[in-house]
């Protein structure tokens, strides 16, 4: 009984301690649902992030639980960004991710970033409205993809309003196991050891990393139906964000790889590539496709878009590089669209 | 099943708690070892029907047949040279068709020019290593050594002992029947040593090893694409994987044994502060480098018939060992360099001065260090075209990618400290020849603490993704 008290006394202590190793170590924090809807939902405000597992940064979320330097009121949103985690962007340090280095190079436009994790461009497009909405963009809505190979499946469930948002554990046991972070972090942890697979979406704590979804190789014709759900999924984008007038950009980042030969692998099936380009096309959406200057940034510096060096070389989220290259692509066509727009 | 599975960890504790039961109910039935024999055997037995009920058939056989070989040695001396022979030969047989028959067949399809389409045969799972138990057995009855053993449970326990069974140690019969008779089941001080080791075997294979595991795969995939400075830390990193890996697994297996009140022979003695091969095989895979000087290399001649033939002993033997891990030419390269840096290792010492101060002592650690690790660079290759490439990348100042993989530094730190702490308690661990970790007391709060907190941290930091153990598959 005596060595009992102690193994409890000792246990707590160590959570403690492990609770200390994990705010530095790799801090997800709590999220909440969003009631505004613009994302499923968000962290907490002014939560405390860090992560030394996929690159090293500490940062705070803002007020509303978003990753950006300050917040500007919501009726002068001039740029609202909107996407994953690689939008979050938790894996560079402050100044480093691609909606800081917009606001640098467009003084005069006020930008917001809404990336969430887990918030494909499924959930982007669903969300659309209620995020224009609610920050009502007046000049660009700019969203992110890893993926042009959608699933006609998820698109349709978008579509037809049954798509089910990323839940949340506002209240009750869970909420609170939350708060403890060695817990939080051992739990997934477990879980995904239990299940031996590097996603677990069914876990409750789970800090709700992205999928990477790999596109088909070499398909060769996409079916008519296909096309047509396409079609109809960036429509409602479309749909969404002309309630405020906006232009909206889709830029898609592909993972690479580096080939055997020494070469940059990329596995975008140029099929569906060119369906989505040409639906994007087809609702006025402005596509931004970084394959070439992820290639000449490798073939050049020998640098990828992707990866970390505590992690596999090339693979995982966009690292400061990435966020440089989209930055400035996507400052190249906001200055063109507006020299248009002054034409 | 592997040692750092989930489901083994379920598996184990199921057996503590049944042995625990036992233990209660049975202890005072002079039956209690035999009945704790065939619970051992059963749960062995029901480890490796896990992976596929066809490696425990396997093995039962191998065993079958070992134990009635060794029971006709003993009923039959004047026979006991064709039985031995026999004996290593029909092992050897199976263990070449099922884990070499595909090179042999490839290498001479090749030779005379024809398509060779590889078979897919089944390798039972730790065949290698009970293969070599069971020849071991064998060759010490024709020695005599000691007598053959007359009780079927032990043998079968000897031979599907399930910690030692998928990598080993390596484990003679008469220790291992030592070890079974003074055997105190369940004991807490053991238990508590063994929790220990067992924890930090998994810290060594999960945390370290699984992380270093993606650097290296990357770049031994693609070597052309990386920077030759990026090339010499993935040599580095793999030196490491390798180690941790495998010492981490040795950890886990010894660590399970000394749970259940067994004693497992310590199979690596920070092999990386070797200042010589020699030293190095002393303390590397222990129990594999004892089993081929025991059995392959004095059973050759040793060195007993003039300096050329031992020289040629120790290529061959070191060269068997290489052939050993996985019939393949990479193998025979890293053996046959591991036997020509032994050879030149002998020469030094005859011809060489030997006589050195702590910074030669260091240069001679380095040297061989950076020995080893090219040489790893053939265990890692799928090809020796891959391993050349590897090498020619290293040595050529290519630029390519550069990647400063963080886990090799960490891992680097944290086995330097372990290191210069080695040195610092030497005379400790040196008194015990079975452990060479600091064992935490369980019964005080700090001690608790600590041992939590190497818990966590070793299931929080873990490589969670499916990697294998690197001797799981020899």
């Amino acid at each position: 009984m005596k060595w009992l008290f102690k193994a409890v006394a000792a246990g707590i202590l160590s959570l403690a301690i492990l609770s200390a190793f994990n705010l530095i170590y790799s801090f997800s924090g709590i999220h909440i649902a969003n009631p505004s809807g613009a994302t499923d939902y968000t962290w907490q405000s002014g939560q405390p992030k860090s992560n030394m597992t996929e690159g090293f940064s500490w940062l705070l979320m803002d007020e509303n639980g978003f990753r950006n330097k300050k917040v500007p009121s919501k009726s002068s949103v001039n740029i609202l960004m909107m996407g994953s985690s690689h939008m979050e962007a938790l894996n560079v340090s402050k100044e480093e991710d691609c909606t800081s280095l917009l606001s640098e190079a467009l003084p005069e436009m006020s930008v917001y970033n809404i990336g969430m994790s887990g918030h494909t461009l499924y959930r982007c497009v669903d969300n659309a409205e209620a995020a224009c909405e609610v920050y009502s963009p007046s000049d660009f809505l700019i969203l992110e993809t890893d993926a042009v190979a959608l699933s006609e499946e998820e698109m349709s469930l978008v579509l037809s309003g049954n798509a089910a948002a990323i839940p949340s554990y506002d209240s009750g046991l869970l909420f609170y196991l939350q708060k403890i972070p060695a817990i939080k972090w051992i739990y997934k942890q477990c879980t995904d050891w239990i299940s031996l697979s590097k996603k677990v979406t069914a876990s409750p704590l789970d800090s709700l990393e992205d999928s990477f979804p790999k596109e088909t190789a070499n398909t060769t014709t996409l079916s008519s139906e296909y096309q047509d759900t396409l079609s109809s999924f960036l429509g409602k984008l479309q749909e969404a964000a002309g309630k405020t007038g906006c232009q909206t950009v889709i830029f898609y980042h592909p993972p690479a790889s580096a080939a055997p030969s020494g070469e940059i692998l990329f596995s975008t099936d140029p099929v569906y590539l060119k369906a989505f380009a040409d639906a994007c096309a087809m609702h006025d959406i402005l596509f931004l496709d970084m394959t070439e200057d992820f290639a000449s940034l490798y073939q050049e510096q020998h640098l990828f878009a992707h990866g970390f060096s505590n992690t596999a070389v090339g693979s995982g989220h966009l690292n400061r590089y990435g966020h440089e290259l989209i930055a400035r692509r996507l400052f190249e066509i906001i200055q063109n669209v507006q020299k248009e727009s002054l034409q | 099943m592997t040692l750092n599975s989930f489901s083994f960890l379920v598996f184990f504790a199921g057996t503590l708690l049944l042995l625990w039961i036992l233990k209660l109910l049975l202890q005072k039935n002079r039956h209690f070892p035999v009945i704790l024999r065939i619970f051992l055997v059963i749960a062995g037995y029901l480890f490796i029907a896990y992976a596929d009920i066809r490696y425990a058939l396997c093995l039962f056989l191998f065993s079958l047949f070992t134990f009635f070989l060794g029971l006709l040695i003993r009923k039959y001396p004047e026979k006991k040279k064709p039985l031995m022979i026999l004996g290593i030969l029909v092992p050897l047989f199976f263990l070449g068709l099922f884990k070499y028959y595909n090179f042999f067949a490839g290498s001479f399809c090749r030779l005379i020019g024809r398509n060779y389409h590889s078979l897919r045969l089944l390798l039972p799972l730790g065949i290698s290593f009970y293969t070599f138990s069971a020849i071991g057995y064998l060759i010490d009855l024709y020695r005599g050594k000691y007598s053959a053993c007359t009780s079927f449970t032990e043998f079968l326990l000897y031979m599907g002992f399930f910690p030692k069974l998928i990598s080993g140690p390596i484990m003679r019969f008469d220790d291992f029947k030592r070890e079974l008779s003074g055997m105190l089941l369940l004991n807490p001080k053991d238990f508590e040593a063994g929790i220990q080791i067992f924890v930090i075997g998994m810290f060594k294979k999960m945390v370290l090893a699984d992380h270093l595991n993606i650097f290296v795969n990357d770049v031994f995939s693609a070597p052309k694409a990386f920077h030759s400075l990026t090339v010499l830390w993935a040599v580095i990193t793999y030196s490491l994987q390798i180690y941790f890996d495998f010492s981490g697994y040795s950890d886990m297996a010894i660590g399970s044994a000394r749970m259940l009140g067994f004693h497992l022979p310590k199979n690596f003695n920070f092999p990386y502060l070797s200042s010589n091969l020699t030293e190095f095989w002393k303390r590397w895979h222990i129990t594999l480098s004892s089993w081929l000087q025991e059995y392959v290399y004095y059973s050759l001649g040793g060195n007993r018939k003039g300096r050329v033939r031992t020289y040629v002993n120790l290529l061959l033997t070191m060269v068997i060992g290489g052939l050993w891990h996985r019939v393949a030419w990479t193998f025979l390269v890293w053996g046959a360099l591991h036997g020509i840096g032994l050879i030149l290792h002998k020469l030094h010492l005859k011809y060489g001065i030997s006589k050195g101060c702590k910074a030669g002592r260091l240069f001679c650690m380095l040297f061989t260090f950076g020995y080893a690790s090219l040489c790893w660079v053939f265990f890692r290759a799928d090809s020796l075209s891959e391993a050349w490439l590897v090498l020619t990348q290293l040595f050529s100042f290519q630029t390519g990618i550069l990647q400063p993989y963080t886990w090799t530094f960490f891992s680097l730190l944290l086995l330097t400290t372990c290191s210069i702490y080695y040195f610092i308690k030497k005379q400790t661990f040196a008194k015990n020849a079975k452990i060479c970790y600091p064992v935490l007391p369980l019964n005080k709060v700090w001690g608790l603490t600590v041992f939590f907190l190497l818990c966590g941290l070793t299931i929080g930091l873990a490589y969670v993704g499916n990697t294998a153990f690197i001797y799981g598959a020899f």
